[in-house]
């Protein structure tokens, strides 16, 4: 009894005391855990590596999908009058509601941009914010930080050209900051693009100062030429020329003597490449876009989902012979860029079937589809020559503006200097077998024929055909393909390009072109084939011939040329949201032409609704929406 | 923590478990068995549960004072109704602290003095007696039992209770009535058996769980209970054979929950699995059922010259010209739901072995189920085993353990085939003329479903060992240590492949992938409880006290490959080491957390009348800040029980009748295990270099909230009990009343802050309150024998307060553009639908400008007119559109019109319980039902493409006086707002299961030496009353990956959000019970 009595009042309590005392002791390692596998806010941003590894972060959102992919193709060309949307017919009809220009705030289009660009604006803020507190290499911290800062200049700058009145977020933002952010004024947002292109203009060295590995990196060059655009689209065209002539002069750029080159791969990164998003394709998934693969060719070959196809609008726009059209647009029967011999097939599923060549690449690449290999080109020399002009020429020195254009220009006609007005490209295995007239395998057919150019006067037609049952089975209203010129025999295209090359304009010149044609008997079904070698003798045509005008008609050769140029690379739209401004109803004319409707509220995109709903209603909507 | 401190934390305890059972040995000296009757283990089982005696302790030494003059009065005590034995009955003089207990032959003997003139006997699940001594020496009586609810022993949270001592509010449903559904899953089949419980099967894809919401949704958090399950703490009890339940209790009060301190702001479920008895023969039980399962509902869609009609007018709308020649040429077409859904057969086998002698019971069973889906390809697969065995050592001393352990393999249905079948373009056929996948994509963005199907390899298997061992040791006679050591383990292995193919431009690969993926999740939880039990007179005292800690880490380790060797046609190449080395990637990731728990806990009632129940928890979690680490978590509560009183003790009409009302605080913490830690995601890559080079990037893109602290939960409970007519009449009525604060919201942040994860906040309040009732009516007349029983709740959500500065919380993204569905204000319920009220559709051009009329009426009546102006009353409406309402009242259509357009949460959720059985025969019907919520119809909104249409729209608007409800055809705009035009009644009456026994007859079954045989016939899911047009109006919201590892939940502010669910199967299955 005693012994239980002495258990009861002190062993039991001991003993609770006893498991107690431990566990309470040892609680707070218990509790105390850390996140596996991950660093955490308490780790990052101590070292040097810290730093390029979250500057390298900062480059990894521009293959993102929001930023520069679907939408965004959408909010560029699509919009506009360069592109249509694609694709078969109802995929995806949010596109197609800003091709036809009825979209509403609701717009799918919106959202996907807005959130890609604020979460470059993060990325970059956060590495800006905490790299200036790393003990480092000072050199290497503040190009960082440069880098970082013309990074969140770019995205500042599409989302001002695209919203005009935003958020303007410098600094990760703290929990009570995240619901009431205003809209901030234009000036404002560009005062700070501004002052971050000025510091990365500063700090980031040349093109030719980064090792090799650094290949692909913001450069001086690249803020020099994107504060040279900033200043364009503000109208301040004194420093608009000030610092496209700093990169013309800095002698780090030249134009690639061969436009067709720049959109291969082996174009990437070459002489007038100034600033574009380094991409590649590996097994692994690491390091492409889909940038590739939504605009690829849809069907036979499979190569994606054909979305933005260059409008007629758009091909018809090219100057008379303009060899760009050719490179910016694959047609529908063309043999692909890539040396494979395949050519692109009709696909019934599609509408006004062409797509964007400068986005093509091959599918002989170790990714996938989506995992797409091709840099998407920011910014060129070409862009930067023709800023240079417009702003020369705003500020009273068309010689100048002259210039600079016709370097583009002369760029452009390939050492050429006349043409018959026709674009052309290789008959294709396909076309000749189908046809029976294998022996034309690889000469030069034609595409387009300029009207009223001289090829048109002398009877020459462009391609045009019908498609019977199904893809593969094509009749051929007309195919022209060119056989000799002047004499000299025409076995490829190039051997047309250097027999144009001896040519001057208005010389006499004689073609020999073998013109295809079939008839198909609806009840017999039966289809019949007909040849005919045509000679035609005619004076050549001036193929983009140097610009001297002045004035007004000056302006509208730069914007004309920009588009030619620059077709299908993204820029069309705030182009003419530009020249809008700088001309009224410019923008209104030229989507009239492409049977669009442009009014006031397009100037702007409305904000995404769910924005506007998220920060409780400070951020306002633009007032047109 | 680090290893060797939970090492020495082992040892310690193992020194004090030994110290005990040192001390259990030395009060053997003067040991009287004292063994308590568990209901819970059924009328044979005993548990070795020491009890008080109170010859023992302080209450002998008084008696030993009065020693000379006193007689000795002996009897023994019997149950009246059975005549049985009563052992453990307490006999006492009353007003003195004289008494004693019956031995195990319910004998007894007690000194007693001279001038005592009554006796008491009180027993657990007995009406307590007073009997007046008249000089007997020899008094021997019979208890009467209290009524069969009463005194039912119920699991409460580390212990049992007389369910007539209850104070809390706690539902209780048999084993029998689980098991008797079959369905793989316990949580499935408790839907509609519990008042204040809603049960929403997330997928009728075999082998995933329900989602459950106790008294409405306390959280915009994770708001799923937690499980215990034979003392085991965890989320998931996915790996239990419902064969094994023995029993399933669900704490909803604070009262019952507060135990669970940080755990059991959702309520707590309690499971109890069955165990063999005390001196119980062999008994062998076989349970098998078959059947087969369809769908029980397709939604109305259009045919394929239906679908062209409406293509073709869409076109018109669009400005395109018509896509279909001839379409009412086309006829039907392809029914893809047809196709896709298929006749599944279930089965399911259950086999046990139980009994037990004085030194060991037993309980092994052994279960296999398997499940095909209703989509081919979808199925599921378990077997488990389970061992749940006692050991008594010593009178003192029990050992014993519950350990369970799964293989499960589950197919899961190929993603987006449910979408597809929706959506697929009904001209098009599935095969080519050459028998290949067709592409049917020309008119609709849609992959074909069974492509997706053939093409698609998702197999999940698991390993899981789930159990505790355990020590109980009585001490003292009034004390009881119990040690339990718990491990959930499971091993997760799945691997997905896809063949290169190609289908069409959106539905092909490229080249062979096969991803494989494993997971360790490891769950630990150690408790130590001290209990102590004793009564003076008519005050009955339990005190509990205790420390537990448990832990959790989940660990993921994946790669992939691609080209695997021959395009991976035989599954024997499903190994990475069969694929293209170059493509190779893997991951690694994991994540823990830990808890450290003090709880107390004391029960006091007098006289079996007054009770009183006091916890206080206290919680330490790891998610936490240092500064917020620790939670504390109390309750109180009290009950009445009035038919104990001597007014109504001897009514004939009410045979039970008690009051309680309790308070308490509870916890939420299921949220991420770091959520207060920003992180930094890696490969975030930069390609740089003339070769292209990879370089590796990491930043920080998810945000965190270092100040973040519990989510604290507190409610109030008032309950009625009541048994009328001998308890044939049970009546049970609670209001609760629960106060969320400081809930943890991962509420949406505009993209403009540009982080890639949301952080949590402690941002608002929210009341639940209601009305759960549970009535039940049980006779027997002449033989037939039957129950009906209602179970109703009421909920009424409602936000009270939102932190920082917030005024509402947008979330449901839906349809194109992720177009906010659900808006979270103050005074309305979480989640409510938040949109545009459609009031009907502009007719012509005329009623268009009647309508801006209005407009220009509003400008001028707020002094804004401008003639200058055009105003519209709809911007870009045109007739045929939807005229929404101008709630604002300014004459325009704008986002400020859209407003509060129902709620996702039911306000009256019931379900009917029927039994009857007569000779041989049984029969059974449980029904559920819901009605006050609303379903947004989302999966209808999203037109990305031109896909399928519900037969809904043929409804539409196609010219003046055509329809006033359903807008013209488009594929995107102001129809597919946000509005009523989407919502749908989410009211809905099913069938759940009936079930028809016939039970052989004993001479039959005594030939072939068996004990019993039952054959069934089953229906479940038989039919569904509803206006909802989808596949089912049990939604229980979108799905989300917690950690992105493994875990599922669903956020309560997208609940209620139809994005397209695997269909609900309906199950004919025939069975077999065979007793040995």
């Amino acid at each position: 009894m005693k012994l239980k009595n002495i258990l009861l009042k002190t062993v039991l309590p001991l003993a609770v005391i006893a498991v107690a005392l431990p566990l309470i002791s040892s609680c707070n390692d218990l509790l105390r855990n850390k996140p596996l596998g991950e660093q955490t806010s308490e780790t990052f941003f101590q070292t040097q590596q810290d730093a390029i590894d979250a500057t390298n972060a900062s480059y990894q959102i521009l293959r993102d999908w929001q930023v520069h992919v679907f939408s965004y193709l959408g909010l560029t060309d699509i919009i506009s009058d360069d592109a249509n949307k694609g694709s078969t017919p109802t995929d995806a009809p949010f596109l197609l509601e800003l091709d036809n220009l009825n979209y509403d705030a609701g717009n799918l289009a919106f959202n996907d941009p807005w959130t890609g660009y604020y979460k470059g604006v993060y990325r970059t803020n956060l590495a800006i914010q905490n790299i200036p507190n790393i003990n480092m290499d000072q050199n290497l911290k503040d190009r960082l930080i440069a880098e970082n800062r013309f990074l969140r200049a770019y995205f500042y700058f599409f989302l001002e050209r695209g919203w005009q009145d935003i958020p303007l977020v410098t600094q990760p933002l703290k929990p009570s900051q995240y619901y009431n952010q205003p809209n901030a004024t234009p000036d404002s947002v560009y005062a700070q693009i501004i002052r971050d292109l000025e510091y990365g203009i500063a700090h980031l060295p040349e093109k030719s100062q980064y090792s090799a590995d650094d290949l692909g990196r913001a450069t001086k060059g690249a803020a020099e030429g994107m504060l040279a655009k900033v200043y364009l689209y503000m109208q301040d065209y004194q420093n608009a020329q000030k610092y496209a002539e700093m990169v013309i002069n800095s002698g780090q750029y030249s134009l690639l003597a061969d436009y067709n080159q720049i959109f291969t791969r082996a174009g990437e990164n070459s002489s007038g490449t100034i600033f574009s998003v380094q991409c590649t394709a590996t097994s692994t998934n690491e390091g492409g876009s889909q940038f590739n693969q939504v605009q690829g060719v849809r069907g036979n070959p499979n190569l994606g989902w054909g979305f933005n196809n260059p409008s007629k609008n758009l091909i018809t726009s090219f100057e008379t012979g303009d060899p760009r059209q050719e490179a910016t647009v694959l047609f529908v029967w063309e043999e692909l860029p890539d040396g494979t011999g395949r050519a692109v097939h009709k696909n019934p599923n599609m509408v006004d079937e062409h797509y964007n060549q400068k986005a093509f690449v091959s599918d002989t690449h170790p990714g996938g589809q989506g995992d797409g290999p091709g840099n998407i080109r920011i910014l060129r020399y070409s862009d930067v020559l023709l800023i240079a002009a417009e702003a020369a020429l705003q500020n009273g020195d068309a010689p100048t503006a002259q210039k600079y254009l016709n370097m583009v220009r002369s760029r452009a006609r390939g050492g050429r200097t006349a043409t018959i007005g026709i674009s052309f490209e290789n008959v294709t295995p396909i076309i000749a077998d189908t046809l029976k007239l294998t022996q034309q395998n690889g000469k030069p057919m034609i595409r387009y024929v300029w009207p009223n150019s001289a090829a048109a006067q002398a009877g020459m037609k462009s391609f045009s055909y019908q498609l019977v049952n199904n893809d593969s089975q094509i009749f051929v209203d007309t195919l022209d393909i060119i056989q000799s010129v002047n004499g000299q025999a025409v076995n490829n295209t190039t051997d047309y390009v250097n027999a144009m090359k001896n040519v001057t304009p208005g010389q006499n010149i004689t073609v020999t072109y073998l013109e295809v044609t079939q008839t198909y008997n609806t009840s017999t079904q039966n289809v019949t084939t007909n040849t005919q070698t045509v000679v035609s003798t005619f004076p050549a045509m001036s193929l983009l011939p140097d610009i001297k005008s002045t004035g007004t008609t000056l302006l509208h050769d730069i914007w004309h040329e920009r588009r030619s140029e620059l077709a299908m690379e993204q820029h069309r739209w705030f182009t003419l949201l530009r020249a809008n401004k700088v001309e009224s109803n410019w923008a209104v004319q030229e989507m009239a032409k492409d049977g669009k409707t442009f009014t006031q509220k397009n100037t702007v995109f409305p904000i995404p609704q769910t924005e506007i709903d998220l920060s409780n209603g400070s951020l306002k909507q633009n007032p047109l929406w | 923590m680090t290893k060797n401190k939970i090492q020495t934390l082992i040892l310690f305890f193992i020194l004090v478990s030994w110290s005990s059972v040192f001390a259990s040995v030395s009060s053997q000296v003067n040991n009287q068995e004292f063994i308590e009757k568990s209901a819970l283990s059924g009328k044979n089982q005993w548990n070795r549960f020491a009890n008080h005696n109170l010859n023992d302790s302080g209450a002998d030494l008084s008696a030993r004072r009065v020693l000379q003059r006193q007689t000795t009065i002996q009897g023994n005590v019997t149950d009246a109704i059975t005549g049985d034995p009563l052992p453990g009955v307490n006999i006492f003089v009353p007003g003195t602290t004289i008494g004693t207990s019956t031995d195990n032959n319910g004998q007894y003997s007690l000194n007693v003095p001279e001038n005592a003139d009554t006796l008491a006997f009180s027993y657990i699940g007995y009406i307590t007696q007073r009997v007046a001594i008249n000089n007997r020496t020899q008094i021997d009586i019979q208890l009467e039992p209290t009524t069969i609810t009463s005194s039912q022993i119920v699991v409460v949270g580390y212990g049992t209770q007389r369910k007539s001592d209850l104070t809390g509010s706690i539902s209780t449903v048999k084993g029998t009535d689980v098991s008797r559904i079959p369905t793989t899953n316990v949580d499935n089949a408790l839907q509609g058996q519990i008042a204040g419980v809603q049960i929403t099967p997330n997928s009728g894809q075999p082998g995933t769980p329900a989602t459950i919401r106790i008294r409405g949704v306390g959280t915009l958090n994770n708001a799923s209970p937690i499980y215990v399950v034979d003392g085991m703490i965890t989320n998931d009890i996915s790996y239990l054979n419902p064969e094994d339940v023995q029993s399933v209790e669900v704490l909803k009060d604070a009262s019952a929950t507060a135990i669970y301190g940080s755990r059991g702001a959702n309520g707590v479920i309690i499971i109890t699995t069955k165990k063999g008895t005390i001196d119980q023969k062999v008994q062998i039980n076989f349970n098998g059922y078959y059947g087969w399962q369809d769908i029980q509902h397709k939604i109305s869609l259009t045919n394929a010259s239906q679908y062209a009609t409406l293509v073709n007018e869409l076109n018109a709308n669009e400005g395109r010209p018509p896509t279909f020649q001839d379409p009412n040429s086309l006829g039907q077409g392809t029914n893809w739901q047809n196709e896709v859904y298929k006749t599944a057969p279930t089965q399911n086998y259950n086999m046990s072995v139980s009994g037990g002698t004085d030194k060991l019971t037993y309980n092994i069973s052994g279960n296999y189920v398997g499940q095909k889906g209703i989509i081919s390809g979808s199925q599921y697969k378990r077997m488990s085993l389970r061992v749940n065995n006692d050991y008594f050592f010593t009178k003192n001393l029990k050992v014993g353990h519950n350990i369970a352990y799964m293989h499960d393999y589950q197919q899961e249905a190929a993603p987006g085939v449910v979408g597809q079948a929706y959506q697929a373009d009904p001209t098009k056929n599935p095969f080519t003329s050459n028998g290949d996948y067709n592409n049917i994509t020309q008119n609709a963005p849609v992959g074909n479903p069974l492509a997706t199907i053939f093409y698609n390899s998702n197999r999940h298997y698991a390993n899981r060992i789930v159990g505790n061992i355990y020590a109980q040791l009585s001490v003292l006679n009034n004390f009881q240590v119990k040690t339990s050591f718990g491990l959930d383990s499971w091993q997760k292995d799945w691997k997905t492949f896809n063949p290169q193919y190609f289908v069409s431009p959106i539905q092909q690969a490229q080249h062979s992938q096969l991803n494989v993926n494993n997971e360790n999740s490891r769950n630990w939880l150690w408790e130590n409880t001290i209990t102590y039990k004793n009564s003076f007179g008519f005050n009955n005292v339990q005190l509990l006290a205790g420390i537990t800690a448990q832990g959790f880490k989940d660990e993921i380790l994946s790669g992939s490959r691609q080209d695997i060797a021959g395009n991976g046609s035989n599954p024997a190449l499903w190994y990475l080491n069969a694929g293209n080395q170059q493509s190779q990637s893997n991951s690694n990731a994991a994540y823990n957390w830990n808890m450290l728990s003090y709880l107390f806990r004391a029960n006091y009632n007098y006289q079996n009348r007054y009770l009183l129940t006091a916890t206080y928890r206290i919680d330490g979690s790891s998610r936490f800040g240092s500064a917020n680490r620790y939670g504390h978590f109390p309750s109180v509560a009290v009950g009445w029980r009035l038919s104990n009183e001597p007014f109504l003790r001897n009514s004939e009409y009410i045979s039970n009748l008690k009051l309680r009302a309790s308070w308490g605080k509870i916890g939420n913490d299921k949220i991420t295990a770091y959520p207060g830690i920003p992180t930094v995601s890696s490969n975030l890559n930069a390609v740089f270099g003339p070769n292209e080079t990879i370089n590796y990037g990491a930043t920080i893109i998810s945000l965190a909230n270092p100040d973040i602290r519990w989510e604290q939960t507190r409610q109030t409970d008032i309950g009625l009990e009541a048994g009328f007519l001998k308890d044939r009449l049970s009546l049970e009525v609670d209001y609760y009343h629960k106060y969320t604060d400081g809930i943890l919201v991962q509420a949406p942040i505009p993209a403009y802050v540009g982080a890639s994860n949301i952080p949590y906040v402690n941002a608002a309040s929210v009341i639940n309150r209601g009305f759960d009732f549970n009535v039940s009516w049980d006779q027997t007349v002449s033989g037939f024998h039957y129950t009906v029983g209602v179970v109703a709740s009421t909920v009424h959500n409602e936000v009270d307060k939102l932190g920082q500065g917030q005024d509402a919380i947008f979330a449901g993204g839906t349809g194109e553009g992720g177009k906010l569905a659900t808006r979270t204000v103050v005074g309305g319920p979480i989640g409510a639908f938040y949109g545009y009220k459609v009031v009907g559709v502009f007719q012509s051009q005329d009623e268009i400008t009647q309508y801006n009329d209005q407009a220009v009426a509003a400008a001028k009546q707020n002094g804004t007119y401008d003639p200058n102006k055009t105003y519209t009353y709809e911007p870009g409406a045109v007739p045929g559109d939807l005229i929404f309402q101008d709630t604002d009242g300014d004459g325009t259509i704008t986002s400020t019109d859209r407003t509060y357009i129902g709620s996702p949460i039911p306000s009256f959720i019931y379900g009917v319980h029927l039994s009857a059985s007569y000779k041989g025969f049984d029969f059974s019907v449980t029904t559920s039902g819901q009605t006050g919520n609303k379903i947004y119809n989302a999966k209808k909104t999203a037109r990305f493409g031109t896909p399928n249409f519900e037969t809904s729209y043929l409804d539409r608007w196609n010219g003046q006086g055509t329809s006033n409800s359903e807008p013209r055809l488009t594929n995107g705009g102001m129809n597919y707002n946000v509005s009523t035009r989407f919502l749908e009644d989410g009211a809905y009456f099913t069938i759940r299961n009936i079930q028809l026994g016939y039970n052989l007859p004993r001479s039959l079954t005594q030939q072939v030496n068996v004990r019993g045989i039952k054959v069934y016939l089953n229906v479940e899911n038989l039919v569904t009353f509803t206006k909802y047009s989808g596949y089912t109006p049990q939604i229980s919201g979108s799905t989300i990956s917690e950690n992105g590892i493994g875990q599922t939940s669903t956020n309560v502010l997208d609940s209620g959000i139809d994005h397209g669910v695997y269909p609900i199967a309906r199950t004919f299955s025939v069975g077999v019970n065979i007793r040995f």
